[in-house]
Order: C-alpha cells, then sequence, then structure tokens
C-alpha cells in the first residue's frame, strides 16, 4: 500500500507539475490579454511534434528537443497573436475566446493533415525502467521531473524578482494601473505570449515523453485540466496556477489510492477535479491565489 | 372497340407478368441505379481503421462498376457518392450520413464501424429515411434498433454478445476455467458492454475477476490506472480498448514490472496494433470475429494491396465493408430495384443456402445467375456470413491472433463457436 501511495504520489507530482507550468501560461494569457485562450492545448500538440521533429527526425537529444520546440511554439504563440488576435482586440472577450476555439480546430486539423493520426514516440527508451525501491519510474518521466525541477523555481524566479515578470504581474492585476505607471502594455503583451508558448512547448514535449506515445488530440485531451488549474489558482495569477497544477495532479493520482477507503474508481479521477474546482469556487470564487474584487 | 383494345393489351401484360417469359428476359428489362455512401472516421483516433474502411468499401464499389462494364449491363449502375467523415463521433457521424441521405440520396451507407456512431445514425438518419446501413459496429444493441417489419440495419460480423463469451472460452482454454482474471475497459459502450458480457461469462464459468477496471480512456496518462490493472496477482488479463489508447496505458503496466503481456488478451479492436498505427505487445492474443475465414479472402487482401491509397495500412476487418457492398448489390438484383426496403428483403437469400456459392471473384456468374433466376450464396472475404433476419450474422468463427517477439502479429487459430 505503501509503494502503491509513493508512485502515485510520483505520478501526480509529475502531471501536476506539467498542468502547473502550462497553466501558468494560460492564466497570464487571460490576466493580460483578457483571451480564454481555447487553442492553448493544440500548442501543446504543436510543441510535441516539433520535439519529435528535433527528436527522431534530426537525432537531437530530448534536452535540445525540448528546447527547439518551446522556441517553436512561443514562435507560433506570437504569431498567433500579432496574426489574429491582436487586430481583433476590442470585440469582446466572449468574441475572441470563440476565435480561439477556431483557431484550436485548425490547428489541429492541419497538424492532423500534415503528420496523419498514427501514434508516435520520442526516440527514447520507452521500456526502460529505473526501480527506486519505492518507485519505478521511466527514462521520459525522470526527464520530466528533471527539468521540471528546474523550469518551476525559476519561471517563478522570473515572475517575482526580474522586471519584466513584475510587469506582468502588474499588467495581469489591473492593466490601467500599469499602464499609467509606466509599463509598456502592448510590449508586456507580447512577451506574455512568448512566455505562454515556451511552457506550452515544455508541457507538450513533457506529456508526450510522459505519455509513451501520442497523437493529435494529446492537447485536446488535456485542454479542461489546464483551464481547471488556471480557474483553481485564480484566473491571471501564475503563482496561483503553479500551485493548483500540482495540487490538481496529486488530488487526482492519490484519489485511486487504496488506502484512501478503497480508493476511488479510476474512470472518476477527471470527475473528482471539476468537484473540487466547483467546491472551492463555493466557498472561494477568486480561486486559491486570486484576489476579490470588488466592483 | 377501342376498350377492348385496352382491355385486351391490360390481360396480356398482367398475363406476361404472372405466367412469365423466359427469367432471363425479363431480367435484361431490370434497371436501377444503386447509390453508395460511405461513412467512416476519416480523421482523429479511428483515422488509421477509417481510411482503410473507406479504401475497401471504395475498392469494392470500383469492382462492382468495372464487372458491370465488363458484362455490358448498362441498365445496372452502381455509383459511389461520397465518403464522409464521422470522425468518431455521433454528432459528426449524423451531421455526414444527413449529407449521404439527403443531398446525396444515397441508397445503402456502408459504415460507420463505431457501434456509438451507428447507432446514433440508424436512430436519426437510416432508418427514418428508410436507408440501409451496413455497419462494422459490434455491439449487439444495433440490431435490435431493427424494430420495423423490414430490417435496414445490417451487421456484417458477430455482435460483442458472442465476443465476450468468446473471450471466455479463449481465456479459459489457455489459463484455466478457475483463473483470475483482471479486465481493463474504456469507458464507453463498447468498453462496457463487452467487458460485462465477458465477466458474466467468466464467472459462471467459474472463473474470478480481482480488478475490473473502467477507465476513462481520454485522460492524457493512465497510470493510476496501470496501478490498479495489476493489482490483485490475476493469471491474466483482458483488456478492451482501441489500439490509440491501449498504448498509453500499455507503458505504465510494463513500467509496474508486474504485466506480462504473454498472459494478456484484447478485444477485437486490439488484434493487430502495429497495423493500425500504433504497437503490438509480444505474446498478446486478441479475437476477431469472423474476419478472413472466407475462401476469397486472400484474393480481397491481394486486391487491398494493389489498389488501395499508398499508406493505408490493411486490417483484416476490412473485409466487412468490401463484402457489404457486394451484398447490397446482390440483394438489389434479385429484388430488381434499388430501393433500400424492397433490397432488404433479399440479404437473407442471396447470402445462405441453398443456392451455389460465389464470392467477388465470380461476380459476374453470380449477377448471370441472379438474372436467370437462379439461387446464389455469396459467400464474402469475411466467410459464409449466413444474415438472418433480424440484420445479424450466423456464421460464427473466429480468429486467435497472437503477437510475436518482434511486435508481429497474425492469426494463430481459427475457432468455431456455437452460442
Amino acid at each position: 500500500m505503501l509503494e502503491q501511495f509513493a508512485q502515485l504520489t510520483i505520478n501526480g507530482l509529475i502531471t501536476g507539475t506539467i498542468l502547473a507550468l502550462t497553466g501558468v501560461g494560460a492564466s497570464l494569457v487571460f490576466g493580460i490579454q483578457r483571451i480564454a485562450n481555447f487553442a492553448h492545448g493544440e500548442y501543446l500538440t504543436f510543441a510535441a511534434y516539433a520535439g519529435l521533429l528535433l527528436n527522431a527526425t534530426y537525432g537531437q537529444n530530448l534536452v535540445v528537443a525540448t528546447a527547439g520546440a518551446m522556441a517553436a511554439t512561443a514562435i507560433l504563440a506570437v504569431a498567433i497573436h500579432f496574426g489574429v488576435l491582436r487586430p481583433l482586440r476590442g470585440r469582446g472577450l466572449v468574441a475572441t475566446s470563440l476565435i480561439t476555439v477556431g483557431i484550436g480546430l485548425m490547428l489541429r486539423d492541419v497538424i492532423f493533415m500534415v503528420v496523419g493520426p498514427q501514434t508516435r514516440q520520442f526516440e527514447i527508451d520507452q521500456t526502460a525502467v529505473y526501480d527506486l525501491t519505492l518507485v519505478r519510474i521511466s527514462p521520459g518521466q525522470a526527464v520530466a521531473i528533471a527539468i521540471t525541477i528546474v523550469v518551476a523555481p525559476a519561471v517563478a524566479l522570473l515572475l517575482a524578482r526580474t522586471p519584466i515578470g513584475k510587469a506582468m504581474r502588474a499588467v495581469a492585476d489591473n492593466r490601467d494601473l500599469a499602464a499609467i505607471s509606466g509599463i509598456d502594455v502592448e510590449r508586456i503583451g507580447t512577451y506574455v505570449w512568448l512566455l505562454a508558448g515556451a511552457l506550452a512547448g515544455l508541457g507538450g514535449t513533457m506529456f508526450a515523453v510522459v505519455q509513451g506515445t501520442f497523437d493529435p488530440n494529446l492537447g485536446f485531451q488535456v485542454l479542461f485540466l489546464i483551464f481547471t488549474t488556471v480557474v483553481l489558482g485564480g484566473i491571471g495569477s501564475a503563482y496561483g496556477a503553479l500551485m493548483a497544477g500540482i495540487v490538481l495532479g496529486l488530488a487526482m493520482e492519490l484519489s485511486t489510492w487504496s488506502g484512501f477507503a478503497g480508493g476511488l474508481e479510476a474512470r472518476f479521477k477527471p470527475v473528482l477535479a471539476f468537484a473540487v474546482l466547483i467546491g472551492l469556487l463555493l466557498y472561494r470564487p477568486q480561486g486559491l491565489f486570486g484576489r476579490a474584487r470588488v466592483f | 372497340m377501342r376498350k377492348h383494345a385496352w382491355l385486351g393489351a391490360g390481360f396480356l401484360a398482367v398475363g406476361s407478368l404472372i405466367f412469365g417469359g423466359p427469367q432471363a428476359a425479363a431480367a435484361e428489362n431490370v434497371s436501377f441505379t444503386l447509390k453508395y455512401g460511405i461513412l467512416a472516421g476519416l480523421t482523429g483516433d479511428p483515422a488509421p481503421s477509417g481510411q482503410g474502411w473507406n479504401e475497401s468499401a471504395k475498392l469494392a464499389v470500383d469492382y462492382l462498376a468495372a464487372t458491370l462494364k465488363a458484362m455490358n449491363l448498362p441498365d445496372l449502375k452502381v455509383t459511389l457518392a461520397d465518403s464522409q467523415d464521422s470522425q468518431g463521433s455521433p454528432q459528426a457521424g449524423v451531421e455526414a450520413a444527413q449529407k449521404l441521405v439527403q443531398i446525396d440520396k444515397v441508397n445503402v451507407i456502408i459504415g460507420d464501424f463505431y457501434s456509438s456512431v451507428t447507432s446514433a445514425v440508424a436512430t436519426a438518419v437510416a432508418i427514418p429515411n428508410k436507408v440501409l446501413m451496413f455497419t462494422g459496429g459490434t455491439s449487439p444493441a444495433l440490431s435490435k434498433l431493427n424494430t420495423g417489419p423490414t430490417p435496414f440495419i445490417w451487421q456484417p460480423v458477430a455482435a460483442d454478445d458472442i465476443q465476450g463469451r468468446v473471450l471466455a472460452q479463449v481465456i479459459g482454454d489457455a489459463l484455466g476455467k478457475n483463473a483470475k482474471v483482471n479486465v481493463a475497459a474504456r469507458n464507453d459502450a463498447y468498453g462496457n458492454n463487452l467487458s460485462a458480457v465477458f465477466k458474466e461469462a467468466w464467472t459462471a464459468a467459474g472463473g474470478t475477476i480481482p480488478k475490473f477496471i473502467i477507465y476513462n480512456h481520454q485522460q492524457p496518462t493512465l497510470d493510476s490506472e496501470a496501478q490498479e490493472t495489476v493489482q490483485g496477482s490475476p493469471d491474466g488479463w483482458l483488456f478492451v480498448d482501441f489500439c490509440q489508447t491501449f498504448a498509453k496505458l500499455a507503458l505504465p503496466l510494463s513500467r509496474s514490472g508486474k504485466w506480462d503481456s504473454a498472459k494478456s488478451f484484447g478485444s477485437d479492436t486490439l488484434n493487430d496494433c502495429q497495423s493500425r498505427g500504433s504497437k503490438n505487445y509480444p505474446g498478446m492474443r486478441a479475437t476477431i470475429a469472423n474476419a478472413s475465414s472466407g475462401a476469397s479472402f486472400p484474393a480481397f487482401k491481394a486486391l487491398f494491396e494493389q489498389k488501395a491509397k499508398k499508406g493505408v495500412n490493411f486490417q483484416a476487418f476490412l473485409s466487412e465493408a468490401f463484402d457489404s457492398v457486394f451484398v447490397a448489390f446482390l440483394a438489389a438484383l434479385e429484388a430488381k430495384s434499388a430501393d433500400p426496403a424492397k433490397i432488404s428483403e433479399h440479404v437473407v437469400a442471396v447470402t445462405n443456402d441453398p443456392g451455389t456459392t460465389y464470392t467477388f471473384q465470380q461476380l459476374d456468374q453470380a449477377i448471370k445467375a441472379i438474372q436467370a433466376g437462379q439461387k446464389i450464396h455469396f459467400n464474402g472475404a469475411t466467410g459464409p456470413m449466413n444474415f438472418t433476419a433480424n440484420g445479424r450474422v450466423s456464421a460464427l468463427a473466429y480468429d486467435i491472433w497472437q503477437a510475436d517477439a518482434d511486435g508481429n502479429a497474425k492469426v494463430v487459430k481459427t475457432i468455431g463457436f456455437k452460442p
């Protein structure tokens, strides 16, 4: 039972940190650009295939492939921002968010057309296992853990200590106040798309590696979990998204632990995620780290 | 006088209809255009199989059209109106089928091979519009949709209520009737129904199921499901899933160190995952109904490999789509009409004894025989078919597939099953 608990904890942490990192980007985009970007999931899919291209076709290792995927996805996010979303600014939250649904569908179909529906996998040994007594993890999971151990604190530091990070949080908190304080909100808007794209790139590659095999539905499968993370953490709150992702990942996995009253049936894991969300929002509508607003 | 002339002509016409001239001469006057539509998941999860389904049905229509042309029968025409993408989704399937029925005016729909899509399309489109459907779906609920006097839904493959019992028999033969078998099934109509039938058959025969797991296959990772699947020290496993999503479960299963693929069995959708764009697991077995027991199966396979679009993999179950096209046409020819209701009345007749046996390789002879008023029994690439009046086949042969150490899968045994 202890072994199962340890394994579920590791699994939950891996899923949770990936959700956290991708959730930070989506949350900041909402806070700064006032867009619920429903194409965010497809950014993850795009990243997985960009990473695969570097890894399988050009023989790059996983770290280089991940870095390349992050760069490519960041460019994609900025290109969509300048090409589609910025010209449509002022159409309202609902209209713009619906447009992102369309962008997501288009991206997904283009990926389907280009790469086909077959499952793919990175050129790493998917059958190898590191047996650490209580837990067994694959090389892919180990890399995911290593990368997130580095990147998650780095993102937190970026937001907390650097002028750009502080400016991002300021714009997310109050765009008008930030603007009259001298912050170039347009520039910050571009930076936030770069950051969101890069983090989606990281998340997409990591999900693909952790899943072992993936297809063009990869991003769509996690889109609602990402948005749950964003809402749970408090819309627009980067720290909230970081914490909420980890909480969500752990809650979903540990809910199936047999020591927890026999464990929840696995099929109800996603239900639990949304039950947690609804329960929290009933008592704390602004989310874990969101600030209550008085209008 | 003029009135008498009309009466005389009328009596002559009625007399000729009742007593008939030579059958062949009468058949030569038969004229119809049979319009087919294909419905399959051409994108998304079902695409690896859907593309093959589409190619298979197209091949059959082309083969049929070429045969009619070679026989110089210009009054008998077959056309493929369109191939529509259901995306494996009931909603998209209904929209696609509405296009086929309302715009293209098809008489016969070949597809879908997802039970969920077939069920929605049958209820919302095919049955209300009196259009025939030949489905690859294996849910036993599908043929039960035929509540009227004329069946419009035809299943050219044995349904899951039979498959569940076959799996129990096969696993019992391999592991012993009292073995402990963990079951993991996807959380949809297919997974729930088939696993439930297996559970009933398995436990009734004395076996036990320590863990019965229904999982949400659309989750990004299935690690905790894999953890649960290896608990209870089972002697073997049964998986009910599709290849694409099963791959997500198989990896954490392998990592657990407690899973043995050689003691694992799969449903018909896991029979050869390598050919469906995924991978096979050494030693794993799967059963599939009646898909390759026909004498013409090798010829169909050769035709597919020669003529199908490059990059579309061959799979045994594609013969269901291939056979369905011929069955619909031969029934139409015997009915002398492209009216779906009339075709339906002749499906049983052309797929059962008595009658001279023909395969698609003797299609011209089968056509001549029907034109001559003779009874035929069309044998498909899938086997003898033997459709019953409720829309299901009664010829129950099952192939057991097994993957070798290199990941290649092949049929290792074919068994008969008596319900």
